[in-house]
């Protein structure tokens, strides 16, 4: 028997049984600590920040964020934007699941910020109406207090609904992510440690096959090598970030998100470095990496760009929902803007100049910081 | 001379004469008597090189007649000229009709539709013996709703003729404005290329050369624009943040002829450079070089100049960096093309 390659280093995995009335709690803890940062009154907000985090809490956020050392980076580079930028917030979780991952608990929360976008984010123009904004969080939880974050919020996507759109027009569907189509993604009653761990599994099996890609032209036939029509329910959804959109079933996987990105990242792979989650919580999964899929752009396709033969390191987190037998439906958080920054591409220096018409052109062209 | 031109131009009226009425069965006869058998036939990507007018027919006008069946050609501009002791006649104008069939897969919208074209014609004894012609494909798959790369800075116009409405010259040629009017561009160009190699932006002079009205019209994909303000904006800084050390263009002064307030330039290519910066197009600095084929046309007015429009071969230019806009477009499109 051949070995297959394990580039996902998904082998190593073992799955650990939780305690589920302190799992519950966890969770609990996390709904709450969110509900506070986003209720909190404004002079409030340091307070629930402190109440929320540990002094030295290192926070990451998507681009072009990044990272948040310590409680007044998040408060100035996250949070106080964010309650500014949509001073009505409503958070609506959609998912939350927890378990242990490397000896410690994580907590995995999707949802959307709904709110006014009352005033301009990250140069953003604010729309003056309702927007929904994505986010995807891996929260390690210690002695009651988050001591790391993961935060990912689709801020390309929030660019779309600004009405603007800086890139090729995406192939999947851009369109606000559904819920679980069970409608019961945030798990605040106990679950059945050995279906989290059939969960967790099955997702694990589906990315070693991933990994068994052998990086030859995605073709069909060379696809199909993959085994996915194993993994996953036949009319599953796949929820794609901003730039490649929502896709359903295999073949539109396939189509609108896999051959572009095949093609462009062929030795796409899991890196050493960067896994921060991988839980099963009853029929929910996450995964979650912060630049640990590493890949050489060195293909055409991939959100209509050519290859640029650059190192990437790619940000990700996936969120599962299992039936008995397959994946039924997998929202990804994914960085889009980082990786093109990666690759060359400023999208909010391009959206600076071009759409905020107050901005100077040559700022960022001619490479001034002014 | 000056009769020769007059002459070539009425060479080429025959040809704009039979695509104005379109009629397919006929054009054949007719391409065969303005065009040499062997005739150098250089169309836009993906058409490239074309085997003489039956290549002409057959590769490019058959499809466009099959997809526009009421095909009309409608020019705004026909001017004749020597340069680098060839004569040439240049026309800007737009093919018209409703599209009823698919165009290199783009899919057919039922309306109206118009593609612009910038169309040079080299004739030697009456005859065409070389064609340059760049047709804006692009612009018909944003009118089909089908253009699968990033959005033009500019405005997606259709390129109006001049506002003078004196493109078609018939006047007798006149030597000493034409001579004036092709030193004023080529002055022009000059100096824009001193930038960025050898200063900052003020040492192209544009306020010496371009009138404070001035409209650029460029291809869609980059769009029109108005002023040095807009041309710089939304058209050179991203350019040449890209592509800062591209070259070509005046050093070529033998491709540029012009007639009467008018100016044109031929290339195949004209513009060479290495894609080295973001920021145009949306484009990664791919680290390529590439070379670029833009065919012109100025509009001068009192010393300045007023009008410009423009076509690149955008579709050839992404061909090199290996991007397949077809492929994509015909992906995001898969609904509106014939099932298999």
């Amino acid at each position: 028997m051949t070995i297959k390659p394990d580039n996902t280093l998904t082998a190593t995995f073992q799955y650990h049984p939780v305690d589920q009335a302190e799992n519950v709690a966890h969770k609990q803890r996390v709904v709450d600590i969110m509900q506070q940062i986003i209720q909190a009154p404004p002079p409030a907000l340091k307070d629930a920040l402190q109440a929320a985090y540990h002094a030295d809490a290192r926070v990451n956020v998507t681009h072009p964020i990044n990272g948040c050392d310590g409680l007044e980076a998040a408060y100035t580079q996250l949070w106080r934007p964010l309650r500014c930028a949509l001073p009505d917030v409503e958070r609506r979780n959609e998912i939350v699941a927890g378990g242990r991952y490397q000896g410690a608990y994580w907590i995995g929360c999707l949802g959307h910020y709904v709110g006014t976008f009352a005033n301009d984010w990250l140069d953003i123009p604010a729309t003056r109406g309702v927007v929904s904004v994505r986010f995807g969080e891996g929260h390690m939880l210690r002695d009651g207090k988050i001591g790391q974050s993961y935060v990912f919020i689709d801020f390309l996507d929030l660019l779309r609904q600004a009405g603007y759109w800086p890139l090729a027009p995406s192939l999947g569907r851009e369109m606000r992510w559904l819920p679980p189509m069970t409608q019961d993604g945030v798990l605040l009653m106990p679950q059945d440690n050995a279906i989290s761990q059939q969960t967790i599994e099955r997702v694990l099996r589906m990315h070693a096959a991933l990994g068994q890609y052998s990086g030859r032209p995605p073709t069909r036939a060379v696809l199909d090598e993959m085994e996915m029509v194993n993994h996953w329910h036949p009319h599953f959804m796949w929820y794609g970030p901003a730039g490649i959109g929502t896709t359903r079933g295999l073949a539109g996987f396939e189509d609108y998100h896999q051959i572009p990105f095949l093609t462009a990242f062929p030795d796409r792979k899991g890196s050493q470095v960067g896994h921060f989650i991988r839980i099963g919580d009853g029929r929910y999964a996450v995964t979650g990496g912060w630049e640990y899929l590493q890949a050489t752009h060195t293909g055409h396709g991939f959100l209509g760009l050519p290859p640029t033969g650059r190192r990437v390191k790619m940000r990700v987190m996936d969120f599962y929902h299992c039936d008995e037998r397959t994946i039924c439906e997998n929202w990804v958080p994914f960085d889009i803007p980082h990786l093109l920054l990666q690759m060359g591409v400023d999208l909010f220096g391009r959206m600076r100049s071009q759409f905020r018409h107050t901005a100077s052109v040559s700022d960022w062209l001619l490479g001034s910081k002014a | 001379m000056a009769d020769g031109h007059q002459r070539h131009k009425q060479v080429i009226g025959k040809f704009r004469a039979a695509l104005y009425d379109g009629d397919a069965p006929a054009l054949p006869g007719q391409l065969r008597q303005v065009f040499a058998p062997d005739c150098r036939i250089r169309l836009a990507f993906p058409f490239e090189d074309l085997a003489g007018p039956d290549g002409l027919y057959e590769e490019a006008y058959r499809p466009l007649l099959t997809a526009v069946p009421d095909l009309e050609r409608r020019d705004f501009i026909v001017i004749a000229g020597e340069s680098g002791g060839n004569n040439w006649v240049g026309c800007a104008g737009h093919y018209v009709g409703v599209m009823a069939r698919p165009f290199l897969h783009i899919p057919p919208t039922q309306r109206l539709i118009a593609m612009r074209y910038h169309e040079f014609f080299r004739i030697a004894d009456d005859q065409v013996v070389e064609m340059q012609a760049l047709w804006d494909i692009p612009q018909l798959m944003m009118q089909a709703d089908a253009w699968p790369l990033s959005p033009s800075l500019g405005v997606n116009w259709h390129a109006p003729a001049p506002a003078t409405q004196d493109g078609i010259v018939t006047a007798p040629y006149d030597q000493a404005q034409a001579a004036a009017n092709r030193q004023l561009v080529l002055d022009m160009l000059s100096d824009m290329s001193k930038h960025p190699l050898s200063g900052g932006p003020e040492v192209m002079r544009l306020e010496r050369y371009w009138h404070p009205k001035f409209c650029w019209y460029g291809p869609a994909g980059i769009g029109a624009m108005r002023g040095i303000d807009g041309f710089r904006r939304w058209h050179q800084i991203p350019f040449l943040k890209a592509m800062p050390d591209r070259r070509g263009a005046v050093t070529k002064a033998d491709t540029f002829f012009a007639d009467g307030a008018y100016v044109g330039t031929t290339g195949w290519p004209n513009m060479q450079m290495t894609l080295s910066g973001d920021g145009w197009l949306g484009i990664p600095p791919v680290n390529k070089e590439i070379t670029l084929r833009s065919l012109d046309f100025w509009r001068c007015e009192n010393g300045l100049i007023r009008e410009n429009w423009v076509l690149v071969d955008l579709l050839h230019m992404y061909h090199q960096i290996g991007v397949d806009v077809f492929a994509r477009m015909r992906e995001m499109t898969v609904a509106r093309q014939p099932r298999d």
